[in-house]
């Protein structure tokens, strides 16, 4: 499922909250397929 | 050594030596010297020009020349404008009000003297219109020019403003109180600790200044030998009603024939019809010749003959349904009267006429009552019916009450005074929003007002708030090209425009999430697929900020496009909107 926002919080398994990934901060690679693949 | 480099070493000093506060309480007794003077000029220009206009004349042929004159008097004040000033010269207070919300308190330095002349020359032939708005407007143009001339800002400049329209009041009616409560009623200034204390300097140096120069008799001396009675009541409530319901009329006149005015399209056009509708009504009814304060006093002390005095019905003076009839002629001609002498070009305020009728309302309504067997006394219904009018056509309750009180030199008919401004006002905010002075402004959502928020979104202007960093897509674009744009900008929204740069679609970065990362659609999908139509949400770069907070409201959108005469210039946000709201707040709001 899509998101709506632009900023999303990141977790670790414990549920604890650990940072934020902004959209604005990745625009420029998430297109980049190279740098997606795990 | 030269006036500006005197003036920087005065402004340094300044600096040095006196805080911003105490430089505004100096300004201010200076603005209500200027203010005092200004009322003292105006004045005495008018008696100058009506002497000459008597003393010059033969008086065999005088009654008919009455006739013109008003037209010679505006002729000239159009001339004057036209030709020496060469820019429009505004009506008073509705100038005022727009520098306020408008200009940043800034007038030009013309109306330091143009209302003068020009109101003098249409007041002293004879034009149909008042000379208090003109001296307000004089007076408000020398402290806004004072102000920026030692570097005072906005909200200073603003007082100044404010200080002498006090000044301007207070010296004109030698009513102090009524001044200070003017500007805060009409002028709309807020009343804090930092304004009260100039205003009150303004105001009291102004009178003074007035005594010094006039003497101090107050401007309608009247007697109030009856005191007011309970049994009354009915009657200043029926008074009431019926100033309002003549404060409607007034509004709806003078709107209705300032349209009739705005079809003529010369200059010459307007001239010769409002002074031949002017000559006309003033052969028929010689009261309403010039400012009207002989017909005011002469009300005031009961006296209606100035009703039949020079006219061809003099025969009926006595009848009372003449008088009536009169009266009721009057009443609907002085409105008319008015419009016409503004239509035609003349300069003047509404103030004077507002006084005018309400003490010949009044006055009838005593006559009438006292017909009818309540025995009242006249003077008390022809000055608590100034009031009403006042409270009516200028929207101005508090100042009506204080000013009839001031001028008549006592408080003994505050009651009578506080029943039928009330009722006036409401009466006439059932049929009307605004007064004539703000009607303008308030169409165009430009009137700044004690209501903060309007006052705030007012003073915000869509061209200072307008952004411009998006990626601009074309309408035959297709995906790849807004996956491009999605990765370069910093934005969400990506405007669609034709080869005209016309504003035909918005592509929103939350409907196409999905298929950014589709690249089998990236040249099969093209933009015009993926854009919505800005339609609904257009605002063009001279829409009113009220406006646009309302189509942020409704169409709950973060940002708004922005277009000049269809062609786009950029978006507006509700996040700059609001910290740009906040921070002229703040500003606003500081003590």
């Amino acid at each position: 499922m899509s998101a709506h926002r632009n900023i999303f919080p990141v977790v670790n398994h414990n549920g604890d909250f650990e940072g934020i990934i902004h959209v604005e901060d990745i625009r420029e690679i998430m297109f980049q397929k190279e740098r997606c693949r795990v | 050594m030269n006036f500006k480099h005197l003036l920087k070493r005065i402004l340094i000093w300044r600096i040095r030596h006196i805080s911003d506060r105490n430089f505004v309480l100096v300004l201010s007794v200076v603005v209500g010297v200027c203010a005092g003077l200004v009322a003292v000029i105006i004045k005495n220009s008018v008696h100058f020009i009506q002497s000459l206009l008597k003393d010059w004349i033969a008086s065999e042929v005088e009654s008919l020349l009455y006739i013109f004159y008003p037209l010679v008097g505006i002729s000239l004040a159009v001339l004057f404008a036209r030709y020496i000033v060469r820019q429009h010269v505004g009506h008073g207070i509705p100038t005022v009000l727009f520098s306020i919300s408008k200009t940043k308190g800034l007038i030009r330095q013309h109306n330091m003297f143009s209302s003068i002349v020009t109101s003098a020359l249409t007041v002293g032939f004879g034009g149909s219109v008042g000379l208090e708005g003109p001296t307000v407007a004089t007076g408000a143009a020398i402290g806004s020019n004072l102000g920026r001339m030692f570097h005072l800002n906005y909200k200073q400049i603003i007082l100044l403003v404010g200080c002498a329209c006090t000044g301007a009041m207070a010296a004109i009616f030698k009513a102090p109180v009524a001044a200070i409560v003017f500007a805060l009623e009409v002028i709309m200034l807020d009343l804090t600790m930092v304004s009260l204390v100039p205003l009150l300097l303004a105001s009291v140096t102004a009178v003074l200044t007035s005594f010094l120069l006039l003497g101090q008799n107050i401007l309608y001396p009247v007697d109030i030998s009856a005191a007011f009675q309970m049994r009354e009541v009915p009657l200043f409530i029926i008074l009431g009603v019926f100033s309002g319901l003549l404060s409607v009329y007034f509004t709806k006149m003078y709107m209705y024939i300032g349209r009739v005015f705005a079809l003529i399209k010369t200059r010459g056009g307007k001239l010769f019809a409002g002074g031949l509708v002017l000559g006309l009504l003033i052969f028929l009814m010689p009261s309403l010749y010039g400012e009207g304060y002989d017909v005011i006093n002469s009300a005031l002390s009961g006296n209606a003959d100035y009703l039949f005095n020079d006219t061809v019905y003099e025969v009926v003076r006595s009848n009372f349904w003449a008088i009536i009839s009169m009266f009721v002629a009057v009443l609907l001609a002085k409105v008319v009267a008015t419009s016409v002498t503004f239509g035609a070009g003349g300069v003047g305020g509404i103030f004077a006429p507002a006084l005018f009728l309400g003490a010949n309302l009044g006055l009838m309504f005593a006559f009438v009552a006292n017909q009818l067997g309540y025995d009242v006394s006249v003077t008390n219904f022809a000055l608590v019916g100034m009031a009403g009018a006042i409270a009516g056509i200028i929207h101005a309750p508090l100042t009506s009450i204080f000013l009839i009180a001031e001028i008549t030199g006592g408080y003994q008919l505050f009651i009578p005074l506080m029943i039928v401004s009330t009722i006036s006002y409401v009466t006439v905010k059932l049929f009307t929003t605004n007064s004539v002075y703000t009607m303008q402004l308030a169409k165009r959502g430009q009137l700044m007002t004690h209501h903060k928020d309007k006052a705030m979104l007012s003073m915000l202007h869509v061209d200072e708030l307008v952004e411009t960093n998006f990626r601009k897509l074309h309408n035959d674009d297709k995906l790849k090209d807004v996956v491009n744009a999605v990765a370069n900008s910093k934005r969400n929204i990506f405007p669609v425009l034709d080869a005209e740069n016309t504003l035909v679609g918005i592509v929103v970065l939350d409907d196409i999430r999905d298929i950014l990362f589709k690249p089998e659609l990236y040249d099969k999908l093209s933009v015009k697929e993926l854009m919505i139509s800005p339609t609904p949400f257009l605002v063009s770069l001279d829409e009113s900020m009220e406006v646009v907070a309302e189509k942020f409201q409704r169409t709950g959108n973060f940002n708004l496009p922005v277009v000049d005469h269809g062609k786009y210039v950029g978006f507006v946000s509700r996040a700059k909107v609001f910290s740009h709201y906040r921070r002229m707040l703040k500003r606003f709001s500081d003590d």
